[in-house]
């Protein structure tokens, strides 16, 4: 289920590179602009074609861009993607830092922290995501929450069985 | 056994002396053809102008579609101009047609190949958005290396602007007034506007030709002079606008125009004030009926004017402007 929402986060930052791509081409560009442009474009391709060279994209347009949270989002997205966990999170947290009331922004901080299992955190940020609304993922904020609750309680109640079965001994 | 065949032993030579009106005829011939790619040449290059700046200006209306069309025609004529197709690769990058960009670029670095470093960019993003991705990498690596190059906005250039101004004409400060005292009203022959001498003018007459100088009369340039003007022979190679006349055109050839009649001190009539055999001139014919015989040109000599470019290119923007123009011509 997690695998899921993770591909229809990402293809939704595939989507959003493709449109911000696209509406780049100008004829007089400043310097900035062209390699906001180019960066754009090479990130583009290189997500199409799977290949690595697409982080090194994104580094370049995050440092041209430290407060764009879209871009922070999908970088976070293209890292939770690659299995780096710890990382998408730590992206995601930037992206809420600069758009606090996105609802995307906190389903994804939820997948990344669900991976690291973290739940408790998890649960924190979906219930955030179901008080902001207008989430547009595939999978709602409220199915989420749920499914990361049920884990939280399964997680307490291997603590306790662990805590007893220590005590017993 | 053979009968010997009489003038077995014409040499070349004589063959050449006997046949010599065939190959005199041949050489005109020759010459004729020859003649015919210049006037070609020359109205290919006004049709140029006209194309071109018609892309110009609807490029500078935000038109850019039809401007893409105009630069499309324009570079059929002119097939290595750089200049056009940075006008078709910036009409077309407008619309976002990157087959037409790239197109444009490809021609550009064929032409030259100078322009690579700066076109990079465009053509990176041109083969991008065709889903070229293997050949737009290169190009956009290269164009991330050159980033810092200023970007030129093309700005495209209209030509002869000077006759009927493509851009918006802007009225010149009216002068500063000063207390005249009035002069006494004179009645003019016709009215002002009619008889200056200009192209405004000249267009509005009957018959618009282009001709060719064939000579004058035998008879009437004995007697040629200032007041006395004799009988030009024309030929009519194309029929701007008007009846269609018969090519051959008889013309009064008068020495001066009709606005300053003044005989000049010391002018006499010699073969040098007549221009060369063969020369393309356009008549402005203003009553398109022979008087005694001879056609009457608009305000006397200056309705014979060169066929040159410029004078070509300005004629036929008037005919357009006031949609005089024949059909066919």
């Amino acid at each position: 289920m997690f695998s899921k929402v993770i591909r229809s986060a990402f293809s939704i930052g595939i989507a959003a590179v493709v449109a911000a791509a696209a509406a780049a081409p100008g004829l007089a560009d400043t310097p900035a602009q062209k390699r906001e442009n180019i960066h754009r474009c090479l990130l583009q391709i290189y997500l199409s074609q799977r290949k690595s060279e697409a982080g090194g994209e994104y580094l370049a347009l995050l440092a041209a861009k430290p407060s764009d949270a879209q871009l922070h989002y999908d970088y976070g997205n293209f890292l939770l993607r690659g299995g780096n966990a710890g990382g998408s999170a730590a992206q995601y947290q930037a992206a809420i830092k600069y758009a606090p009331r996105n609802a995307d922004y906190q389903i994804g901080l939820g997948n990344a922290l669900m991976r690291t299992k973290n739940y408790k955190g998890a649960v924190a940020a979906y219930r955030r995501a179901v008080e902001i609304g207008g989430a547009t993922g595939s999978q709602s904020p409220q199915q989420l929450l749920g499914v990361a609750q049920q884990y939280v309680q399964q997680q307490e109640a291997y603590e306790n069985y662990k805590k007893q079965q220590a005590e017993n001994q | 056994m053979f009968t010997k065949v009489p003038d077995l032993k014409i040499s070349r030579v004589d063959g050449m002396r006997r046949n010599r009106f065939l190959l005199a005829g041949s050489l005109t011939l020759l010459a004729m053809f020859a003649a015919v790619p210049l006037q070609v040449q020359a109205e290919e290059s006004v049709t140029l102008i006209r194309h071109s700046n018609k892309a110009a200006d609807y490029y500078n209306a935000g038109d850019y579609g039809r401007a893409r069309e105009e630069y499309r025609i324009a570079i059929g004529l002119s097939p290595k101009s750089v200049e056009l197709y940075e006008g078709l690769y910036n009409a077309a990058m407008k619309n976002n047609e990157w087959d037409q960009v790239a197109f444009a670029i490809e021609k550009i670095f064929e032409l030259d190949p100078k322009k690579q470093p700066a076109l990079s960019y465009e053509y990176g993003q041109a083969l991008f958005h065709l889903n070229k991705y293997d050949e737009a990498v290169p190009w956009l690596k290269k164009a991330l290396a050159s980033a810092d190059l200023p970007s030129v906005a093309f700005v495209p250039k209209i030509k002869n602007i000077d006759i009927v101004p493509s851009t918006p004409y802007v009225p010149p400060p009216p002068p500063k007034e000063e207390p005249k005292e009035p002069e006494p009203p004179k009645e003019p022959e016709r009215a002002p506007e009619t008889y200056s001498l200009s192209y405004e003018n000249a267009v509005k007459s009957e018959c618009i030709v282009i001709a060719e100088f064939e000579g004058l009369d035998k008879t009437t340039e004995k007697e040629a002079s200032w007041n006395h003007p004799p009988l030009a022979h024309y030929h009519i190679t194309k029929i701007l606008k008007g009846p269609p006349l018969n090519k051959a055109l008889p013309l009064k050839y008068e020495f001066h125009d009709l606005v300053d009649t003044k005989k000049p001190d010391g002018w006499k009539f010699s073969q040098k004030l007549l221009p060369e055999q063969n020369s393309s001139w356009i008549l402005f014919i203003e009553f398109a009926v022979p008087k005694r015989g001879m056609f009457e040109t608009f305000q006397g000599s200056y309705g014979r004017q060169p066929a040159t470019d410029d004078n070509l290119n300005n004629l036929y923007q008037l005919l357009d402007k006031y949609n005089m123009r024949n059909p066919n011509s």
